[in-house]
């Protein structure tokens, strides 16, 4: 069964209430920055699990603890609710929820060579990776250097061998910046990564990958004000069960934000 | 079957959704739109047209478009949640890349002949097709602007376009529309092209582009998301080449992030 008319969705909510509160950072515009490891509520620990990486899920520290249904239910994002933590004048940040797939560690932040991966499977949905994102991400600020990565890839069709590029790098790279990877014309998705080659040292600094689909994205106003989207704006995305969902911010410049949200996880 | 119910709509969610990330791009002006199609970033950056004066018709297995998978007929595919944030402000638009060509002189002042090859989505008919002027490379300092020779969409050929927005030393990435004769709301096909005076230099092309939504930016880092409702479900005609444009708010590097989401039902 799914959740396919509105009085569904209405009889469903407000479902499972989970709450995410992180605190105030800040970054520059533009850029993505992923609060997995962010002081909070929930807190992820770095990655750990060495190259070919790890499955995290919603009972990893870190992602959104919740129930999985009863099958043949179904679980949607219904609603979110939310507003900035630490807002000081009429502005607002853009987040975005993504279900974190997959997430390595161990990579050298200045070989030049090429750096095997392998990574294990993804489960969500499936191993096929329809839909996702590859990024990197930044656990420890990196050194000066301005690598361009390129990643070897197999698709979501099974395409091995694809290249994915991250585009040129910045220079000393904060803590918790990210960036998606530019696939491949024609790629919709990635199945799983193979290497890592950076075309120039980084000097230091501690970076990883992970995979991630998009779950929702909205704009958080200032402290004074509540951002509500409701299913329908949301487009009722689908949360797999054990989805490990975690948040991403793309600030403006030097304005310092924190989320505050809950959201509504609906069965049915 | 369509989408006619918005419990036909809520399910139909969640068929297909992209991120959206245009990195470093510069709008030459106020006011102005700039094609994101060679962009680099998510989707990766498109090419220039290089087929010649009668063009070719991309779609969605075009780089630079979203690739999407058609549904299975008689579903239908519909644009259900545009998202969109970026460093400056203004507003973000998506087109269905209908049409593009290359190979025009900037310089010869008498008619090029073009005789676009035929429309295919959602036919050859040219309903609210829209004709543009694209530049390649940044053109030179010409101070009056190019017309067209179209056919309309009713099929009344020999109809001419003007280009009021035209900026001579226009930037590579800049897109101008023309202004339609009197009455016409659609291009079905373009037979040829006239500057009206040398440009002197410069590489460009023409573009028939098709609407098909748009979201905004006001303040920068407050990001605005339309759902299907707000979007007015546009339709969105199977290999569609869906293709960003931006209308800027500030001439100064433009960093663009998002989300776009399809349902088909």
């Amino acid at each position: 069964m799914a959740l396919t008319t509105l009085a569904a969705v209405n009889a469903a909510l407000p479902g499972q209430v989970v709450p995410i509160t992180k605190s105030t950072t800040g970054g520059g515009a533009g850029n993505w920055y992923g609060l997995w490891a962010l002081a909070g509520s929930p807190v992820g620990a770095l990655p750990s699990s060495g190259l070919s990486g790890n499955v995290p899920t919603s009972a990893t520290a870190g992602g959104v603890p919740f129930v999985n249904p009863t099958a043949p239910a179904l679980t949607y994002l219904a609603r979110v609710t939310g507003s900035g933590i630490g807002a000081t004048s009429a502005q607002s940040t853009y987040f975005s929820i993504y279900d974190r797939l997959w997430q390595n560690s161990g990579l050298s932040s200045t070989l030049i060579t090429a750096q095997t991966v392998n990574s294990v499977a993804l489960t969500r949905p499936d191993a096929l990776g329809a839909g996702v994102e590859a990024w990197w991400q930044v656990y420890a600020a990196m050194g000066a250097g301005t690598p361009t990565v390129t990643l070897s890839y197999t698709d979501q069709d099974g395409t091995a061998g694809n290249s994915a590029s991250s585009g040129a790098l910045g220079s000393a790279m904060a803590i918790r910046l990210a960036g998606q990877f530019t696939l491949a014309a024609g790629d919709t998705g990635v199945r799983s990564i193979q290497s890592w080659t950076a075309s120039a040292t980084f000097t230091s600094g501690t970076i990883g990958l992970v995979l991630r689909r998009h779950v929702a994205a909205f704009a958080l106003l200032n402290v004074s004000l509540v951002t509500q989207l409701d299913a329908v704006a949301l487009g009722l995305p689908r949360v797999y069960d054990s989805a490990c969902l975690e948040v991403m911010m793309n600030p403006a410049t030097g304005f310092n934000v924190g989320p505050n949200l809950a959201l509504s996880l609906v069965q049915g | 079957m369509a989408i006619t119910t918005l419990d036909g709509l809520i399910a139909a969610f969640g068929v297909e959704g992209w991120s959206v990330l245009k990195a470093g791009f510069t709008p030459q002006a106020v006011g102005s739109f700039t094609s994101l199609w060679t962009t680099a970033g998510v989707p990766g950056a498109g090419g220039n047209s290089a087929s010649g004066v009668a063009g070719d018709v991309p779609t969605s297995a075009t780089a630079g478009a979203f690739p999407f998978t058609n549904p299975t007929a008689p579903a239908l595919s519909y644009l259900a949640r545009l998202a969109a944030n970026a460093t400056t402000a203004g507003q973000l638009l998506v087109y269905d890349r209908l049409w593009q060509q290359s190979g025009l002189s900037a310089t010869l002042t008498s008619a090029q002949t073009v005789n676009s090859v035929a429309l295919t989505r959602p036919d050859a008919l040219g309903a609210d097709a829209e004709a543009w002027w694209q530049i390649y490379t940044v053109m030179g300092a010409g101070a009056t602007g190019p017309t067209i020779v179209y056919t309309d969409q009713d099929g009344t050929a020999t109809q001419t376009a003007t280009l009021p927005g035209f900026a001579a030393t226009a930037a590579a990435g800049r897109t101008i529309p023309f202004a339609l004769a009197a009455g016409d709301t659609g291009v079905r096909s373009i037979q040829s092209y006239t500057n009206g005076a040398t440009l002197t230099s410069g590489t460009f092309g023409l573009i028939i582009r098709r609407f098909v939504a748009a979201t905004w930016v006001s303040i920068v880092g407050c990001g605005v998301t339309l759902d299907a409702i707000q979007l007015g479900l546009p339709r969105v005609y199977d290999s569609a080449c869906l293709e960003l444009l931006w209308m800027a708010n500030a001439a100064s590097a433009t960093t663009v992030s998002g989300n776009i989401a399809l349902a088909q039902g």
